[in-house]
């Protein structure tokens, strides 16, 4: 028999496709294992990686047995293409054709005729650049100005806080805070409703290797400002003539689309104990 | 030390209002803690590594808060709060565990 002008034998061809198609079985059940327990990364099935990697490696290691060569791993674009419209469309038809969708296809056309699409790929790109002045204005911002509030990374200080101090010095305002909802055994009269909010940075500096010291000043950070609510909140209830809280509730929050700020507020029923 | 979210002690008088005392810790950002919580746990679909951190900085919080009413001269902490929040963070898994209360003395 005659492929591409090769001479093949007919038990070869066997081979070949008997190496395909163990390939594709195996990939499609370790797409189903994925796909059925869930194995997956903020939502991203592991399936869509592993399942055509797994085709192509048990389908390559099986003809390198049997034929001593390569096939290509076709199983791999089979399963490709498998997991393509089973999880972007079958599975989620809302999603339909989006951006992943295309670009998955042009990965799979890219590994079917490798020459014609890479040359129509880079037409495309780079007259979209040159041509297009918000696409080179885009890679311009993308690439050259820094972003200006980032901190640097060094060396971190480790900052240290006296729990024990802060607290006494908490309790001795004179002024009572009280997280219990009523005093049942003191006469006091209520002022009003009192609250009052701190907000501290919250862009952190990505380092691995002081991820311990980052995250223990950001607590002791956290700390101090809701020290300060506390002090602020207390204050604003002296002033209008009290010299105690109950019902005390402290609340923590982020500000911001992406959580710039982290929020502490505190609220309460200011009251006058006599 | 008898801990209570309720306002009173049943059965026993407060004697004296000793203050505010919180306790925090933080669950923070670990990239392999991530990593494997993320391959959830197949049986049960939940993240048990996560749930022993989240016991294990309740805890912690709890400790502080004890602590320091011990050092307030307190016997019990009445109107116990317990709040979580995520508080975003380098790898967006950041929880805060807060626990407050009033100490008080009690007869």
């Amino acid at each position: 028999m005659k492929i591409k002008g090769k001479e093949i034998e007919f038990a070869e061809l066997l081979k070949s496709i008997l190496c395909i198609g163990i390939g594709t079985a195996i990939g499609l059940y370790a797409y189903w294992l994925c796909y059925v327990h869930h194995i997956a990364i903020f939502g991203f099935n592991l399936a869509l990686i592993f399942a055509p990697i797994i085709a192509g490696l048990i389908e390559t290691l099986l003809a390198q047995k049997l034929l001593g060569r390569n096939l290509g791993a076709i199983s791999a674009i089979i399963l490709f293409v498998d997991t393509t419209i089973h999880s972007f469309i079958l599975r989620n038809p809302s999603l339909g054709m989006n951006f992943v969708t295309a670009g998955t296809l042009v990965v799979i056309l890219q590994a079917a005729f490798p020459t014609l699409l890479n040359y129509i790929i880079i037409v495309f790109v780079s007259a979209s650049i040159s041509n297009f002045k918000w696409i080179r204005n885009t890679f311009k911002k993308l690439f050259r100005e820094p972003e200006p509030d980032k901190p640097a990374i060094g060396e971190i200080e480790e900052k240290y806080f006296d729990e024990m101090k802060s607290n006494e010095e908490l309790n001795n305002l004179d002024f009572i805070f009280m997280t219990s909802t009523d005093m049942i055994d003191k006469k006091y009269d209520i002022i009003d409703i009192f609250q009052s909010e701190v907000l501290l940075g919250n862009r952190d500096p990505i380092d691995v290797k002081q991820f311990d010291l980052i995250e223990n000043n950001r607590l002791i950070t956290i700390k101090e400002g809701k020290d300060k609510c506390l002090i602020k909140l207390a204050d604003s209830i002296k002033e209008n003539g009290g010299n105690a809280i109950i019902n005390l509730d402290i609340q923590y929050g982020l500000v911001g689309t992406g959580g710039e700020c982290i929020r502490i507020s505190a609220n309460g029923m200011g009251i006058y104990i006599k | 030390m008898i801990l209570t979210s309720s306002n009173t002690l049943q059965n026993k008088k407060i004697i004296d209002y000793k203050g505010l005392v919180t306790g925090e810790s933080l669950i923070g950002a670990n990239i392999y803690k991530d990593i494997f919580s993320g391959v959830r746990d197949v049986v049960e679909g939940r993240t048990s590594a996560y749930e022993e951190e989240l016991d294990k900085a309740r805890g912690i919080a709890f400790k502080t808060m004890k602590e320091k009413a011990e050092s307030l001269g307190a016997n019990a902490i009445i109107g116990l709060k317990i709040s979580y929040d995520n508080l975003g963070g380098t790898m967006g898994n950041t929880i805060l565990v807060t626990a407050y209360g009033t100490a008080v003395k009690f007869e």
